[in-house]
Formats: structure tokens, C-alpha cells, sequence
């Protein structure tokens, strides 16, 4: 009766209460501000979260096995979870004293991090001669810097190059790849035919991609910003001219759909729907898994400039490291950096090595890194500084996709410029 | 119905009523706490401690790290004032507005059409129709996408083959929203049938056979025994399905992530937005209880209307 | 079978019914109405089906036919690979275990409480009673987003990230299933309960012995809810689990979204792998509902 159920009752809060109080399978937790931890033996555990999933997993879980294998006093274990959900957890964690060792993130993310002070300053790993920083890849380098203080080890350098058709291409008479905007703008509209089941010139991608448009601002002497993101230069000349040529191309001839994401940009080229693509290294296994014949070109030269963009993912370790753990993150950041480490990680994922002692003979079992790696000099990372989802997300990405659904070039552009200067400068 | 016993008045029970029903009256009131004694205790710690956190920190500039400053109700100023936030308050209810009587609309017709003592294959169909339910809806948002992309989808390509242009709908601003919409009702529709089937089933089918012998027509048989028999399931459905709608996220994060332009943004985009993209956790719970309080007063209504016209037993 | 009007009309006598030669006109307006509900019912299902068909005819297509100029269901080949590819790629049965103790474990916690508190709601009267209904309902109206974090920072006080209770009981009591069950007891006749209770029966008892035997339907598809949310839910135990090995199957499916690259074949065979456990469940309650029915003694 009445006994028996508040009998029930406690035996349910009891359970509860045990429960609590008992097992936990992994959890992990230090004051430190670490989750990993550091024995007096000298054998230290580091923590790794990362976003490393689809194909490039293997490669980076195979290394990460091969280190622990090879340094047995460091073991590192990782946890990989797709991205969104890594930016989800990462300050929560940080802010409850259970963070991760060490991260990889793009460096695009990094400034908004390194403001809040939860990554420690690498300077003196980077003046540490022992360490072989001269040998990466200037380009990574200089994306992995917060207003000129280092907070990252490159992981990844992946510049972008021109995917073009060959079949497309000699269908249309076009011998071969553009090598100007006169030829790039002409052959795009050769390329491009509508109807019912449309085929594009170029796939132009311009939410959750790599960044394509700023590549063509770039190249006519404008940008998003500037070089240190203090100013907006949406309403540059160089810029307008840009947005104005290649939107038009967009809008009245159908050169490339309008509001697409990158993997769709990416499906259209492995359709051969699309002639022509700016991709970064990764998507050649599968082009050539789905019978596309592409080939490799620069991205043609701009009236002014002739650049690409680099897309960086950098290494970083808890500022609540203990000096043992950050001794043991930066013996593991050389070791990745290594040629060898990098020479597997090059042919497995094609990603660029960021070692740039490694030779494109060494990377003969997958050709297209030794292409990649050729334009390497001339790229540079989109940096957009700690607002780079105000940026990006709120105020660039939407104002093109209200350009390409009619908005007027100049006004939108215009409003978006005062958006973007009313973040920067606050 | 018979009268509760205690309702029935004797003499001695009637001399010891104020003691006796004093004492059972807070037995009674133990007895049904202890009943929801452990629901009460995982809400009140799982649910409302964060919660009533989540509520404070709408009254701070909470970035998740660093320091932490009162602000008072600027966070409630700054989003009443907000363009993004009416759009987006706009684009919530459009959503929930036409998702809500369109799935449970539909779940009844389904309901009562797969309800049929005789039809062949009724378990496979309520099957089908239900599986939607059961797949996580990120993952099915991913086919939608692919197949109704041109040129490389599946539909698009039938389509064509035939002589149908079609447009991205995932590309315009004005065709977006209904494309989330669809795929809010493809995912739902089953799991509230299922709902409806179960409502149906409690239904004395004498009812139906006493209303069959006096010659009722199969629409006046819906309206005056099935429809009011419902009436305790179709408030439970339209609650949920209000609620679910106001709170949809999944297919439009991974379908258009509130875009092109914003316009397809929610609510729960916006939160999700400046709470976890911006760090301003403060403001995006300020957002959250606003959301909060216009599902509650939707919902109150909604009761309220449901109520006058409740069957108890 | 003879419908029970028929048997009713005909019992005692044998004799004919004034109805009888009325009989073959109302069975052919029957077998039309039946006929009309099929083909909509087929149409509805099919289209409806659609897309997880194309996820299944994906998921045994080569990776390199999934995206073509010349989309079809089918493709000449048919291959395994992605399914054998997804097994191992993420530890499958390691993450069917972790599913089945979250979901299962979920499930029964949750029928539990919800059925005591929602029995509460519907036949127990006390002070508080709608404030509690309402703050219940509340905590459905909250977006999730907005708990996340302060969820998170708690469930690290108490080191409760990356364990099993952090992940159910959190779950452990479910405002959907007291608004539920609230609303199938308040539907269900009061006589049995009255009668039970002038024969000195405890509530305890009449919940146990009376309602709850009158629920088995509703606690079912409940159950069934509550199974299957939890056994799709990808953003929970990505947030409660540092460690992959902790994962579910969801969540591990969504390893398969690189960032630059979708490894379509492999999500979809991944996909198919993680509903088959739930259709299966599905099917077998849908026969349980209709036996308990025949069965329950009220009829």
C-alpha cells in the first residue's frame, strides 16, 4: 500500500543515487584543466580532438598509431567527430577545466580561440632551431599567426588549383585550360548550356565550401578585407568590378548555378556537369573513382593578380598544459611534420605535405600532390580575424547570394561593406 | 457513471469529516508526489537547473569563457530591435503555420484510412508510411538534397527526361522554405499517424456499430463518434507537432543552414547561431526564452481550445 | 467472419434479417471504399518511401556511380563494399552495444517515470497539479540548443561526461511521455479504477493492475518512441562522449561526413544498417498491438 509505494519510490531514487555515485566507463576529468595527464614516470597522455572524418581518417589514425608506437612515452589519444559538433563542444570544455591537449582546427577559427587565451603561444617552439619550422610551407605558416604571435603548427596545407574537363572541354573545341580571365570568362560561357537538364561552366560555390569568390576578388586587386582584417574592401573598386563581371556571367548566362555548397559544386564536376571547378586536393580520388577525366591547371591569372587560396589546418595546444604535456604536443607536432610523416599523409589523403623538403618524386604514387604542390607559393589563406563568422557567415556569404538573386552589385555591396567595417572596428 | 464512494454521505462519515478528510486529503497529496517523485527529480535536475542557468545567463554577456558581466535586459532590447530576429520570427512562423494542420491534417486522413477492418497489407503501409520516422533526419536530409539538385538528381533527371525544367529549390529565396517544409512534413506524418492509430484503436468499435444500425453515413460516423472520441489525441498531436515545428532544425541545418540569404532561418538557427558560432551564449538564451514564451502562449491557447471540448470519462 | 451486427441480428433466431438482400449492394460499396483506401494508401506509402529507397539503392551502388550525369535507382553493379566498408570503418558492433544500453536503457527508465507521473496528472488530484503540467510542458517547449551548454557544464561537475549515466539519465524521464500517457489515461472509461478503489485498493495497485494492463497499446507505441528517438539521436551522445568508443550508431555515422568530401555510399549503407534494428522492432509491435487489443478484457 502507501508503504510499498514510497518503497518503490525510494528504491528508484537509491538507484539513482548509486548510479551517481558509481561506475563511469572513460570519464575523465583533472583539475588540472587538462584531460589528459602526466605520470611522475615521465609518461605523459595527450588528449586530441579534431575533425578529421570522411577519407582523410584513415591516414591521420594510422600516423597517430605510428607515433604512439614509436614514442613510448607519449601516448596520444584522439577523439574525431565531425566538425560542427567540435566547435559545438570545444569552449564548454575549455570552460569547465576538461578541455583537450591539443586540437587541430582551421586557422580561419584560430583568432577567436587565441583571444580568448585558451591556446598557448608557440614562439619558442618555432625559434627552436631543433624543431624544422623553416621547412614548412610559408604560406601555413603565416595562417597559423594571430596579429604576429603563433598559436598553431600547421597539420594540413591545401592550396587550390583549376579542375577542368577534358572531355567538357574538347567537346566545346576548347584545346585547353584558361590561362586569363579573357579565356576563363569566354570559355565558361562556351561550356555552359541550359535546358532541362543544364550543364555549367564552372561550379561556383559560395556557403559551406572552401572559399572560391574571394580568389576572383583577389585577382582583380580587391577582397573581403584586408590583409590583417582591420577593414572591410567590399566596396573597393577591384572588388565591385569583380562581383559585377562574374555575377552578371552568373546571371545572364548561366555559367554556374547560384546559391550551391561545395559538395554540390562538387557533385556537378563528378557528374561532368560542370566544366570546370576551384577544389583543393582532396577531391581527386574520388573524381577519378567516378571516371572523370580532369586535369590540373593554376587558377588563371587575374588582371591584377595571379593568386590561389591555401586552406590550413593547424595544431594548438591547451594553455593549461602542464610544461611536460607542451613538451610532449611539440615533440608530436615535429614528428608530424617530419618528411616521412608528411610524404604518407601527401599520398593517402592528397593533401599538400607542409614540409617543403619533401620532393615531388617522393610523391610519385599520387601525382596530383606534386601539381598541388606546385602552386603552393602563391597562395594565401583567407584570414578573416576573430569576426570571421560575422564576416563570412552573417554579411559576405548572404550578400552574394542576394547579388546572384537580383540584388543591385553596388548597393548591396555597399551595405555589406558598412556591416562588415561595424565589426572589424569594434 | 457511479458516484465516487466518497461522495456518499452517512452519518459517521459525515461527523468525521473534517479530521478524516484533512488526513486523507494530504495522504492523497503524498501519494501523487511520490508517484512523480522520480520524473520530478531527473527534470528538475537535468531540465530545469539548466534551464533556470540558462534563464540567468540571458541577463549576462555569458561567451562561455571569460568574464562574465551583468547586462541586465540589454540582451532582450538588443534582440527586440533586431531585423534579423523579426525576419527570422517571421520565417518560425510561416514554418510552424503551415507544417502543423499539413502533418496532422494528413496523419488522420492516414489514420483513419489505414484503420480499415479489411484492407490488405495494412501493417506493410503503416509501415512504409512510418519509416520515415525512424531515420535520423540529418542523414535522410541528405538524399533530398542530392535528389532534387538539377542535373545530377534523381527526380530532376526523371523530370527532365520528360520535358519538366526545374529549378533549384534549395537555390531561390522564395521556393527554400517550402522545400524544408516538405521534408518537416515527409518525417512526421508517419509518427503522428502512429499517434492517431493508437487513439483509434481505444475506440469501443460498438460505437461505430450502434451508429452503423441507426444508418449513419461514414462522414457522420467521423464527425459524432470518432472525431470527439479524439479529441484527447488530436490536442496531445497538434501540441506536439506545434511545438516540434517551432523547434525545427535538423533538415534546414543540413539542407540550407537557414539560407539562401536568411531565408529559411528559424529561430533555433538564430540561437544555434549566435550561441554556438558567435560564442554570445548570453543572447542566444535571451532568444531561446522569447521562443519559449511564443510556443507557451500558442500552446495555452491551443489547450484551452481543446479543453471546452473534452471528453472525460 | 461474420461482422458482429450480422451475428447480433441473426442470433437466437436464424432467421433472415429484413436486411439480408441489402447485403451484396453494401459489400460491394465496402470492397470499392476498400478498394479506393488501398490505392491511396499505396500512393501515400510509395511516395513516402521514396527517398529511403534511393538510400538503400545507394548504399549497395559502387561509390563512383552514386553521383552521375545519368541518375538512376539502380546500376548495373551491385556491391557490398560500402556495407563491409562501413562495419569495419567504425567499429560497428562496439556501437550497437553502446545504441542498446542507451536506447533500451532510456526506454525503460523513461516508461517507468512517465507512467507513474503521468498516472499522477490524470487520476490523482492535488494541490499543483496544472502549475506541474505546465512546467512539464515547458521543458518540451525549451529548444535544446539553449540547455546544451549549461546541460554540458554540469554534466562535467559531476564527471558524468563519456559515461553511460551521463548519457541516460539526463533522458531518463521524458516531458513527451507524461503529455502522452497523461492524455491516454485521462481517455480510458473510470469504472474499473472507481470500482477497484471502493474495494480498498491502494492507488499503487490499480496503477499497476488496472491501468497500466489497459495501456499496453499506448505504453508500446510509447515505448516504441522513446526506442527510436534515442536510437536516431546524433547531437546527445556526440556532446556526452569525448571518446568515440562511446558513440552510438548515429553519431558514428556521422564520421562518414568529411568536411570536404560525403562519402555518400558509405552513410547510406551505414544508414540502413542502424533502421533495420528499429523496422524490425516496428513490425513486431504492430502484431503485439492488435493481439493486446483482442485480448484486453474490456472489449
Amino acid at each position: 500500500m502507501r508503504l510499498r509505494l514510497i518503497g518503490a519510490s525510494l528504491a528508484a531514487a537509491t538507484t539513482l543515487g548509486l548510479v551517481a555515485a558509481g561506475c563511469s566507463s572513460g570519464g575523465s576529468s583533472s583539475s588540472s584543466g587538462s584531460s589528459g595527464s602526466s605520470s611522475s614516470s615521465g609518461h605523459v597522455t595527450l588528449t586530441y580532438w579534431n575533425g578529421f572524418t570522411g577519407p582523410d581518417e584513415p591516414a591521420v589514425k594510422a600516423l597517430v598509431n605510428k607515433f604512439n608506437a614509436t614514442h613510448k612515452n607519449i601516448t596520444i589519444k584522439m577523439t574525431i567527430m565531425p566538425w560542427d559538433v567540435f566547435y559545438e563542444k570545444l569552449l564548454p570544455a575549455y570552460a569547465a577545466n576538461n578541455g583537450p591537449d591539443i586540437v587541430a582546427m582551421d586557422t580561419q577559427q584560430l583568432p577567436q580561440y587565441a583571444a580568448k587565451n585558451v591556446f598557448a603561444p608557440l614562439t619558442s617552439y618555432y625559434s627552436n632551431s631543433a624543431n624544422n619550422t623553416s621547412s614548412l610551407v610559408s604560406a601555413a605558416t603565416d595562417a597559423t599567426k594571430v596579429k604576429g604571435t603563433q598559436y598553431a603548427v600547421p597539420a594540413n596545407f591545401a592550396p587550390l588549383m583549376l579542375y577542368w574537363n577534358k572531355t567538357l572541354f574538347s567537346k566545346a573545341g576548347l584545346s585547353g585550360p584558361p590561362t586569363n580571365w579573357a579565356q576563363w570568362q569566354s570559355d565558361a560561357v562556351k561550356l555552359s548550356k541550359g535546358g532541362a537538364s543544364p550543364q555549367y561552366g564552372i561550379a561556383l560555390a559560395e556557403n559551406n565550401t572552401i572559399a572560391m569568390w574571394p580568389i576572383l576578388l583577389w585577382e582583380n586587386g580587391g577582397g573581403v578585407t584586408n590583409s590583417d582584417a582591420t577593414k572591410s574592401m567590399l566596396s573597393d573598386p577591384g572588388t565591385i568590378s569583380a562581383v559585377d563581371q562574374w555575377s552578371k556571367l552568373v546571371i545572364k548566362d548561366g555559367i554556374a548555378p547560384k546559391n550551391i555548397t561545395g559538395a554540390e559544386a562538387d557533385s556537378l564536376f563528378t557528374a561532368q556537369k560542370a566544366a570546370m571547378e576551384m577544389n583543393g586536393p582532396w577531391a581527386t580520388t574520388g573524381y577519378q573513382t567516378a571516371k572523370v577525366d580532369f586535369g590540373l591547371a593554376p587558377i588563371p591569372a587575374g588582371p591584377k593578380k595571379s593568386v590561389t587560396l591555401a586552406d590550413v589546418v593547424g595544431m594548438s595546444v591547451n594553455a593549461k598544459d602542464s610544461s611536460a604535456q607542451q613538451a610532449a604536443a611539440e615533440t608530436f607536432f615535429t614528428w608530424w611534420n617530419t618528411a616521412s610523416s608528411q610524404t604518407y599523409y601527401a599520398i593517402h589523403t592528397g593533401f599538400v605535405p607542409t614540409n617543403t623538403a619533401v620532393t615531388a618524386a617522393e610523391l610519385k604514387a599520387n601525382p596530383d600532390v606534386a601539381d598541388f604542390q606546385s602552386v603552393s607559393s602563391s597562395a594565401q589563406a583567407y584570414e578573416l580575424g576573430t569576426q570571421y563568422t560575422n564576416v563570412e557567415t552573417n554579411t559576405w556569404e548572404p550578400a552574394i547570394e542576394k547579388i546572384l538573386q537580383g540584388s543591385p552589385v553596388n548597393s548591396t555591396l555597399s551595405a555589406a561593406n558598412t556591416q562588415v567595417n561595424g565589426y572589424l572596428g569594434g | 457513471m457511479t458516484a465516487s464512494p466518497l461522495a456518499r454521505p452517512t452519518g459517521r462519515v459525515a461527523r468525521m469529516k473534517a479530521p478524516f478528510a484533512t488526513r486523507l486529503r494530504r495522504r492523497r497529496i503524498l501519494v501523487a508526489y511520490t508517484f512523480m517523485l522520480p520524473s520530478l527529480v531527473v527534470l528538475g535536475v537535468f531540465m530545469f537547473y539548466p534551464l533556470i542557468r540558462a534563464a540567468v545567463l540571458s541577463f549576462t554577456n555569458y561567451s562561455v569563457f571569460g568574464a562574465v558581466k551583468y547586462v541586465g535586459l540589454a540582451n532582450y532590447t538588443t534582440l527586440l530591435q533586431s531585423h534579423q530576429f523579426w525576419g527570422d520570427l517571421v520565417n518560425t512562423v510561416y514554418y510552424a503555420g503551415v507544417t502543423t494542420p499539413v502533418s496532422v491534417a494528413l496523419a488522420l486522413g492516414l489514420a483513419l484510412l489505414l484503420n480499415r477492418r479489411g484492407l490488405p497489407g495494412r501493417g506493410v503501409l503503416r509501415a512504409a508510411i512510418f519509416l520515415p520516422a525512424v531515420v535520423s533526419l540529418a542523414v535522410a536530409a541528405i538524399p533530398f538534397r542530392l535528389m532534387f539538385t538539377p542535373s545530377i538528381g534523381l527526380i530532376t533527371y526523371w523530370l527532365g527526361l520528360i520535358g519538366v525544367h526545374s529549378t533549384d529549390w534549395l537555390d531561390s529565396t522564395t521556393l527554400a522554405m517550402p522545400a524544408v517544409i516538405i521534408v518537416g512534413i515527409w518525417k512526421d506524418v508517419g509518427f503522428y499517424m502512429v499517434i492517431y492509430l493508437a487513439g483509434l484503436q481505444t475506440i469501443p468499435p460498438e460505437f461505430y456499430e450502434a451508429a452503423r444500425i441507426d444508418g449513419a453515413s461514414a462522414w457522420q460516423r467521423f464527425r459524432n463518434v470518432t472525431w470527439p472520441l479524439l479529441s484527447n489525441t488530436t490536442m496531445f498531436v497538434t501540441i506536439i507537432a506545434l511545438i516540434a515545428s517551432f523547434q525545427a532544425f535538423d533538415q534546414i541545418f543540413v539542407m540550407t543552414q537557414g539560407g539562401p540569404a536568411f531565408s529559411t532561418e528559424t529561430l533555433v538557427m538564430l540561437i544555434y547561431r549566435t550561441g554556438f558560432q558567435n560564442f554570445q551564449m548570453g543572447y542566444a538564451s535571451a532568444i531561446g526564452y522569447v521562443l519559449v514564451l511564443i510556443i507557451l502562449l500558442f500552446s495555452l491557447f491551443q489547450m484551452r481550445y481543446f479543453n471546452r471540448r473534452a471528453i472525460r470519462y | 467472419m461474420p461482422s458482429v451486427t450480422e451475428s447480433v441480428a441473426t442470433a437466437g433466431t436464424g432467421l433472415p434479417l429484413q436486411a439480408r438482400p441489402a447485403r451484396p449492394r453494401a459489400r460491394r460499396r465496402r470492397i470499392l471504399g476498400t478498394g479506393w483506401a488501398l490505392a491511396v494508401g499505396i500512393a501515400a506509402a510509395l511516395v513516402i518511401v521514396f527517398p529511403l529507397v534511393w538510400m538503400f539503392t545507394t548504399s549497395i551502388k559502387p561509390e563512383s556511380e552514386i553521383i552521375s550525369a545519368h541518375p538512376g535507382l539502380f546500376s548495373a553493379t551491385v556491391t557490398g563494399s560500402n556495407y563491409v566498408q562501413a562495419w569495419q570503418a567504425i567499429d560497428f558492433p562496439r556501437l550497437f552495444m553502446n545504441t542498446v544500453i542507451f536506447a533500451g536503457g532510456v526506454t525503460l527508465l523513461s516508461l517507468t517515470f512517465d507512467s507513474l507521473t503521468a498516472y499522477a496528472l490524470a487520476r490523482l488530484d492535488f494541490p499543483g497539479k496544472n502549475v506541474i503540467f505546465v512546467l512539464v510542458l515547458i521543458t518540451l517547449m525549451l529548444p535544446f540548443q539553449v540547455n546544451l551548454v549549461p546541460l554540458f557544464l554540469l554534466l562535467t561537475k559531476l564527471h558524468w561526461v563519456n559515461t553511460y549515466q551521463g548519457l541516460i539519465l539526463p533522458r531518463a524521464t521524458n516531458a513527451f511521455g507524461i503529455f502522452f500517457l497523461r492524455q491516454f489515461f485521462l481517455s480510458i472509461p473510470k469504472e474499473l479504477e472507481d470500482a477497484a478503489r471502493v474495494d480498498g485498493a491502494s492507488d499503487f495497485k490499480i496503477y499497476r493492475s488496472i491501468v497500466l494492463r489497459m495501456s499496453v497499446p499506448a505504453l508500446l507505441t510509447l515505448g516504441l518512441f522513446h526506442f527510436m528517438y534515442n536510437w536516431n539521436d546524433l547531437l546527445w551522445p556526440l556532446i556526452v562522449s569525448t571518446n568515440s568508443s562511446m558513440y552510438t550508431l548515429s553519431s558514428g555515422l556521422a564520421l562518414f561526413l568529411g568536411q570536404h568530401v560525403i562519402q555518400y555510399g558509405l552513410i547510406m549503407a551505414g544508414s540502413v544498417l542502424a533502421i533495420v534494428p528499429m523496422v524490425i522492432a516496428f513490425l513486431l509491435i504492430q502484431r503485439r498491438f492488435v493481439e493486446s487489443i483482442a485480448t484486453s478484457g474490456l472489449r
